[in-house]
């Protein structure tokens, strides 16, 4: 009876959290995405001659699993049953008691659902395995040890005595394990869009635009990661002008008080990469890696922009070191191919997406100041001679999303002078109609043949807007209201979204 | 026999045969092209106490072996395609070969067929090179960094231990960045190197003293940066700069650092002393670097003229005249290029001469930046570019050297690549040069090493040995500022911890 208690606990336990892990099987391919483990002796003895550098070898090593999340999930709850058991077993508890040494395996649970955006900045490559591990080997020490010592003592212990100090023990263990967690994590319940964006990194990864997109149905307020994801997916599917249909108000996601993010570390190098910006993508790579450890994620980054760079030699040191890991052998085999074989390069979903953007033949001193988002809106909005009809759609539909009236009229202009008797996509002549009508345009656009629908509606949208003035009703609820019918269009956007918050 | 002999001798055998030496296939093809080895070490020059020149074999192949020829006799390695030397006998293969070549023969396996190469030379100098080799270990980030080291090496063998790692105070909050280590005349008992940010200071070991000094005072720009410790005296010159940089956004260079301002002081380290050398108006001055007479100072310097011509228009204050320069030298970054120049200095009165020019890249169109004289004081070294001063990330650049008693430029091809080198240094004996080099894969830099004959020949450079031949592919950090030493340093990095702890010494300013 006394031991059904502990089987019990353990079966609840790893019910529990088999069922929190995988629920989220996003968050624990992007726990194996951030860490990496490479075979040989070099990444051996760089590790493990680091500040606790045995655990992050052993976690780094068991975290990989992760690529197969019930693998992962089944290796790290075994490891804390039997820290359970061990504990449970050093102090001798039985019954009823038996639980509370579920209490430090239960706090890593939590340390690991509560760690939310923490994931992007957490400095212990394979932290969870790490901590599991480190914890599970430094019980069993202390109850080899202890046994050893009882051993030699008194044959019979009070076992209320141990019983009470198995308690405090495990409390104690509990608050250092959750110490982080309470401290760091605040023990909110993460943002539930981070679980979004880590669908649409890895679906940008993959190329699977639809499935990119499709993330963005189920949320009212998606983040301005989300939204630069999704206008990804849009550019390479030559959607671009739907922008704006398809929400692209973002908003700054919720964090703990104590975490400040930026897209620089969430994301920036896969926008960069996407946007043909190649040396933006390889830096950030490089300074992510250099901060929070290598990982497999930015070291497909690093190979991706060597190759597109053409500078093959460091391209195939990054596929070396990547082909010595378990599970992305084959993805770096495919790159491998692609510069042993152009053509393979050329023929590439990945590299047909992006290489129209690489045209852009201007190099400039820059900096962007940890700001990806901002950077990207400006120096697209700048660009003068667009080269390729998907850059020239970019720089339209960027120099929109910033608001740039001047450069979107210029860009408007040359436009229509260049596609002349074409059909001009409505997104365009929403910006046009609003901009470029202005008094301080810097085009004339009086004798522009609109489409009738888009005037029409835009007179509507004027209409209405002023009719709402005129009641007095507060801006904010203007753009409640005008939502349903305008939300649509480039008009709501530019008066309403007022929220463009950077980060 | 007893079973005990019976399974003593089965033992013995199967360790034999487990543990047999590689020897050379009977047969085999012949092909006619030297064989693809990293490092490349074919037609080499080395010093005869340097470490065994492991390497792997780039062919098609699963299995190689080397056959070493050397005056006296013949060794054969190789362990799967690695050619792993054992170092005792490659001490024994030095010695004889001295002077003299070792002939290598690589030959691979296929599915079982044997193919041989040309055969290649490696020859061992009758001079040898100095025993250590000290390097900061870094990623090569932009703005980032976390842990960082000083190590040094003993090249006659593989052992290489921190000289110190800024993760010994660095905390979460605090980083803190360290740099520029140098030494005097090649010892280590009065060297320096710098701190930044968290527990910032020039960290100064002056014999059997340790102090952190604030080389900053209100009259100069920075505190000390490049530093060059006078070869007999207790003086170091500096440059202090205001340093930016930037990034290209397309060229295959990633980074741009300018200096837009720099000046030349000297830090008198017995009486905590800083004057200038140099700070002309429009003089952009850099890199100093003494004789090893001590006797001149040679230097570097940007004749760069502010027009005022960024959009930045408030002039009111001194840091927005500061951004207004940095803008305008990112505006014109290509323009700034150094010339090499000289200073005549009396060690008796501490006093400097004029300024007389030694070398006019900027006549070419380059820039020439890092000038190192060689010990016996007839060549200088430095490294050329097409613009500024840091060239480690400019491809074109390459380390050049001027004989400085004809005025001729010494044929440097030997130790250059396609790729960027940088940071050339002379051996104690002026018979090795060593430099900085990208040009294994043209992001991480490596120590190379080349021969400078007694006629001023400079020979193939090789890069520096490592135990495990595929180190250098492996490693994600960059070797900066590889310094040869004659002895280790003897401070532990824990002693250098526990002074970075303490609070730096303010250096006054002596007009």
């Amino acid at each position: 009876m006394r031991d059904k208690v502990k089987t019990l606990t353990a079966i609840t336990f790893s019910v529990i959290a088999a069922t929190l892990l995988l629920s989220h099987s996003e968050l624990l391919y992007e726990l194996q995405n951030s860490s990496i483990f490479i075979k040989g002796n070099t990444f051996m003895s760089t590790t493990v001659t680091s500040m606790n550098g045995l655990w992050t070898w052993i976690g780094c090593y068991l975290t990989q699993f992760f690529f197969i999340p019930w693998l992962g999930t089944t290796l790290l709850i075994a490891i804390w049953i039997m820290t359970f058991y061990v504990i449970s077993h050093m102090f001798r508890l039985h019954g009823i008691y038996s639980a509370i040494a579920i209490i430090p395996v239960a706090a890593q649970l939590l340390s690991i659902y509560f760690m939310g955006y923490w994931i992007y900045y957490c400095k212990q490559p394979g932290f969870p395995f790490a901590q599991a591990v480190s914890i599970f080997v430094t019980v069993t020490f202390a109850h080899v040890a202890t046994t050893s010592v009882m051993a030699l003592a008194k044959p019979k212990q009070n076992e209320r005595v141990i019983n009470v100090s198995a308690g405090v023990i495990a409390v104690i263990l509990a608050a250092l394990i959750l110490r982080p967690v309470f401290k760091i994590y605040s023990l909110e319940v993460p943002d539930k869009r981070l679980y979004h964006e880590m669908k649409m990194y890895r679906a940008i990864d993959e190329c699977r635009w639809d499935n990119v997109i499709g993330e963005m149905k189920d949320v009212n307020e998606p983040t301005n990661l989300m939204v630069l994801y999704k206008n990804i997916a849009l550019m390479h599917t030559g959607r671009m002008t739907e922008m704006f249909t398809t929400n692209n108000c973002g908003v700054v996601p919720q964090t703990p008080d104590s975490l400040n993010i930026h897209i620089s570390q969430l994301g920036a190098s896969m926008i960069y990469y996407q946007f043909g910006q190649i040396n933006n993508a390889y830096r950030w790579a490089i300074e992510n890696s250099v901060e929070y450890g290598m990982s497999v994620k930015e070291l497909k980054m690093l190979i991706r922009c060597s190759i597109l760079n053409q500078e093959f030699d460091v391209a195939r040191k990054y596929i070396t070191l990547l082909k010595a890991t378990t599970f992305h052998r084959t993805w770096a085999e495919q790159q491998e191919s692609h510069i042993k074989h152009s053509s393979n390069l050329i023929k590439s979903q990945e590299f047909q997406n992006i290489a129209p953007l690489l045209n852009e033949d201007v190099n400039l001193l820059d900096i962007d100041n940890g700001l990806c988002e901002k950077w990207l809106l400006e120096h697209f909005s700048d660009l003068v001679y667009p080269t390729t009809p998907k850059l020239e759609e970019v720089i339209m539909t960027l120099s929109l999303w910033y608001e740039d009236d001047y450069a979107f009229c210029l860009h408007f202009y040359n436009y229509v002078k260049r596609h002349q008797g074409q059909a001009i996509p409505h997104l365009f002549q929403e910006g046009a109609i609003l901009l470029c009508t202005q008094e301080n345009s810097p085009v004339e656009l009086n004798d522009f043949p609109f489409d009738n629908i888009i005037t029409e509606r835009y007179n509507s949208f004027v209409r209405d807007y002023n009719e709402l003035t005129k009641q007095g009703v507060s801006d904010e609820e203007k753009g409640k209201r005008m939502r349903g019918l305008y939300g649509d269009t480039y008009w709501w956007y530019y008066y309403f979204y007022t929220d463009f918050n950077i980060y | 026999m007893t079973r005990h002999n019976i399974i003593c001798a089965v033992a013995t055998a199967f360790v034999m045969i487990s543990c047999g030496q590689p020897s050379v296939p009977d047969s085999y093809s012949k092909k006619d092209a030297e064989p693809h080895i990293f490092p490349d070490y074919t037609n080499v020059t080395i010093p005869s106490n340097i470490a065994p020149v492991n390497f792997t074999v780039q062919e098609d192949a699963s299995e190689a072996v080397a056959r070493f020829t050397y005056p006296g006799g013949e060794k054969v390695y190789g362990e799967k395609n690695n050619i792993m030397i054992d170092e005792d006998e490659w001490k024994d293969i030095l010695a004889a070969a001295k002077g003299k070549d070792i002939k290598v023969d690589v030959f691979t396996a296929k599915n079982g067929k044997w193919t041989s190469y040309k055969t290649f030379t490696i020859s061992v100098a009758e001079e040898d090179i100095d025993p250590y080799v000290s390097y900061r270990l870094i990623q090569p980030s932009y703005v980032a960094y976390e842990s960082l080291y000083i190590e040094q090496r003993n090249i006659t063998n593989y052992e290489n231990d921190d000289i110190y790692s800024n993760m010994l105070v660095q905390t979460e909050q605090d980083g803190q960045c360290i740099n520029c280590h140098s030494y005097q005349n090649y010892k280590t008992d009065h060297m320096l190197f710098h701190m930044r940010q968290s527990y910032g200071g020039t960290m100064i070991v002056n014999g059997d003293k340790i102090e952190k000094v604030d080389l900053k005072t209100e009259e100069t720009i920075s505190a000390g940066v490049y530093p060059a410790w006078h070869p007999t005296l207790n003086i170091i010159a500096f440059s202090t700069n205001k340093t930016g940089q930037s990034f290209h956004t397309k060229d295959v260079a990633k980074i741009e650092v300018q200096d837009t301002e720099s000046d030349l002081i000297l830090y008198d380290v017995d009486k905590n002393e800083v004057s200038y050398i140099e700070n002309a108006e429009d003089e952009l001055e850099i890199f100093p670097t003494w004789s090893a007479d001590g006797k001149t100072l040679y230097f570097c310097s940007a004749n760069f003229h502010y027009y005022g011509t960024s959009s930045v228009s408030d002039t009111t204050n001194l840091d927005t005249v500061r951004v207004k320069k940095e803008t305008e030298m990112i505006q014109r970054y290509k323009e700034c290029k150094y010339d090499v120049y000289k200073k005549s200095f009396n060690p008796d009165t501490r006093t400097f001469g004029k300024r007389e020019l030694v070398y006019s890249a900027t006549q070419n169109d380059k820039s020439a930046t890092l000038p190192r004289v060689s010990p016996d004081g007839r060549y200088i070294a430095f490294a050329e570019g097409n613009w500024g001063c840091f060239h480690i990330w400019h491809p074109e650049a390459d380390i050049r050297i001027i004989d400085l008693k004809t005025g001729e430029m010494v044929d440097t091809k030997a130790m250059n690549s396609e790729r960027a080198e940088s940071y050339p240094v002379w051996s104690s004996n002026g018979r090795w040069l060593m430099c900085e080099s990208r040009r294994d894969d043209g992001n991480y830099t490596r120590p190379y090493i080349a021969y400078f004959d007694k006629k001023g020949k400079v020979h193939k450079a090789f890069e520096l040995p490592q135990k495990n031949p595929n180190f250098y592919t492996y490693q994600l950090r960059s070797f900066n500022r590889p310094e040869f030493m004659k002895e280790p340093v003897k401070v532990t990095p824990h002693e250098f911890a526990s002074v970075a702890k303490t609070e730096a010494k303010k250096a006054i300013f002596k007009k």
